[in-house]
């Protein structure tokens, strides 16, 4: 499921909104070389909506960002990314930016340190159709109905204020709507909810889906919300320590864990609803890839490993809905 | 942007709201440059008109409220003329300081590497040469004048724009909504001048009127040194040089009055620039 497609891979990749396979990360050379992500392969179709899931430091954020060909100053990447038919590391600068420009924008975590705070909203709308060459009067009438779209009343004196005379939630909309003004094929979503509150959270989800859905633009929402990205992506990919462990449909994941790892993170994760358990914290601490075990990354945290895990990375095969990297899937939901 | 300003004016608060000793910097800046700037209609005499047999008249003498130098010319006057000189070249300084500094301190910062190491270690050596034996050099290979010591003093300048600007500029850089712009599509030059810049202009502003009074004082000593303005022209460095004699015979004033301005001047121009520095760009939030 996540490997070899022999047969009509060109097809598939041009559909595709965005198609990584076999992504590597490496930061420095020789003795002193970091690895930051090892065999990330990842798709998102037009319109769909793709969770990427992982801890802090799983590398997340790296893929996220290696999609618009943004890798760390010294890192070299290999494997392939394809972005609406782009091959994204082998484009020059010119066709990264217009890639940038015209085919995938990015909603980023924190909306008030994302926007320039000297610059009025308008101007951020703006500043991206103009680049593209939208005379200044339709960028304008553009802006403002974008973010009447994104339900700010009174979008005429919006573009006039200022990032800081708005809410998180409502900076975080005009946001969205910047990265929509350019009506991309893909988006990236890099933690568009962590910093608000929940009910702010709840409304900009379903913002987020709306527009998505609307337009058929594919999502690569990247989030540390299992539960979050259960209930609302398509498929979701978990990662840990720069590798991705399971691929599953969103419902599937939520009940019936195929990777130790993802059923740890699903029951650290506390609930509302139901009867009351005990909430268990992952064993350990998470790991970088440089720094993980050999052959499985989690082993050292995982409850079922035992000496085979340390042989070698396991390859992903698939179990009920999930294609899972690990060697006993069936001890985890059987 | 004509939208800017009528909206940017309501969110600042009016001069009367700012604090008094801002508000006494800013009016004693704004007299010192309107009295040069109408230093023929204002001056009761000619600054360069003698007169020995009325020398080293104390302040308060009819029709010379300020007194008169040892050679008997009016003090005022010459103060008003002098601002001229004392003013504008000092801001010749800041503005080509500043030019050069902040261009080289945003190369540095957003080239990084090589570049980077190359300009900042230049700054350096830049730096450290003392300013007042750089422009006594280049007036010694050029001659007196107000042209080669503003050159001179504008580059020995540079670094003290130059690293601050730099060093800004990396951890401006850093935050997010700088990825965001590159994310975009938009090109490093684009972000840097366009987003970057006016997120560092207080600092800048701050930088400059710093090194505004540092100007201001290092070309009064060089005209104290005699190797800046030309005699008979005043300005007010030259005036404290010719008063030394009269001190000693005993009338103190000629040489006060000068110093007096170019201290009350020095201060303004920093409480006036700190108070800038502090006020535009809004709230800095988190760093």
């Amino acid at each position: 499921m996540l490997d070899d497609k022999p047969a009509g891979e060109e097809a598939t990749t041009r559909r595709d909104a965005l198609d990584v396979a076999r992504l590597g990360l490496t930061l420095g050379a020789g003795d002193g070389a970091v690895p930051l992500l090892a065999d990330v392969t990842l798709r998102v179709g037009r319109g769909e909506t793709v969770g990427l899931v992982g801890e802090s430091g799983s590398g997340k954020s790296l893929t996220a960002r290696a999609a618009l060909g943004m890798v760390p100053r010294g890192a070299r990447a290999t494997g392939r990314v394809t972005v609406s038919g782009v091959d994204v590391l082998a484009a020059g600068r010119r066709a990264l930016r217009d890639l940038r420009r015209t085919r995938a924008s990015m909603v980023f975590q924190d909306p008030r340190a994302s926007i320039n705070p000297v610059r009025r909203v308008g101007d951020y709308l703006t500043e991206g159709l103009r680049a593209r060459g939208t005379p200044a009067g339709a960028a304008a009438e553009r802006a403002r109905e974008l973010l009447g779209q994104v339900g700010i009343a009174d979008p005429a004196g919006a573009m006039r204020r200022f990032p800081h005379q708005f809410s998180g939630g409502m900076l975080q909309r005009v946001m969205i709507a910047g990265a929509l003004s350019t009506e991309p094929e893909l988006l990236l979503a890099d933690e568009p909810t962590t910093a608000l509150d929940v009910t702010t959270q709840a409304e900009v989800v379903a913002l987020l889906k709306e527009m998505q859905r609307a337009r058929g633009t594919g999502m690569l929402f990247v989030t540390h919300d299992l539960d979050l990205a259960a209930a609302i992506c398509d498929r979701v990919y978990v990662m840990y320590a720069g590798r991705i462990v399971e691929e599953a449909p969103g419902r599937a994941l939520f009940t019936a864990p195929a990777h130790p790892y993802t059923r740890a993170l699903l029951e650290a994760s506390p609930s509302a609803h139901g009867d009351r358990v005990a909430i268990k914290a992952v064993a350990g601490r998470p790991r970088a890839l440089a720094e993980s075990p050999s052959g499985c990354s989690f082993r050292d945290r995982c409850p079922l490993a035992d000496d085979r895990c340390a042989e070698a990375v396991p390859a992903h095969r698939t179990h009920r809905a999930s294609a899972v990297a690990c060697l006993r899937p069936e001890l985890v939901s059987p | 942007m004509t939208l800017t300003i009528p909206a940017l004016r309501a969110r600042r608060p009016g001069f009367r709201r700012r604090p008094l000793g801002v508000r006494f910097a800013a009016a004693f800046l704004v007299l010192v440059a309107a009295t040069g700037l109408l230093a023929p209609v204002l001056a009761p005499h000619s600054p360069d008109t003698t007169s020995l047999l009325n020398s080293l008249a104390p302040p308060g003498t009819a029709g010379h409220l300020l007194g008169t130098d040892s050679a008997g010319r009016d003090v005022l006057s010459r103060l008003m003329y002098g601002a001229r000189f004392s003013l504008i070249a000092p801001l010749g300084v800041v503005l080509l300081a500043g030019v050069a500094g902040t261009a080289i301190g945003l190369l540095a910062a957003r080239a990084g590497g090589w570049v980077d190491a190359v300009l900042s270690r230049g700054m350096d050596i830049v730096f450290s040469f003392p300013s007042l034996l750089l422009a006594m050099l280049v007036v010694a290979v050029f001659g007196p004048g107000l042209t080669a010591p503003v050159c001179a003093l504008a580059v020995s300048y540079t670094p003290f724009v130059g690293r601050v600007v730099r060093n800004v500029a990396i951890q401006e850089g850093a935050r997010p909504y700088m990825e965001g712009y590159r994310v975009m599509g938009f090109g490093e030059a684009w972000v840097t001048l366009r987003h970057l810049l006016p997120n560092i202009a207080p600092v800048l502003v701050a930088q400059s009127a710093l090194s505004f009074g540092y100007a201001l004082v290092d070309l009064a000593s060089l005209s104290y040194l005699g190797l800046g303005v030309r005699p008979p022209d005043a300005d007010w460095g030259s005036m404290i040089s010719q008063a030394q004699s009269a001190i000693l015979q005993g009338s103190p004033w000629s040489a006060l009055a000068p110093g007096l301005v170019v201290l009350l001047t020095v201060v303004s121009v920093n409480v006036l620039g700190g108070h800038l520095g502090g006020s535009i760009g809004g709230k800095k939030e988190g760093t």
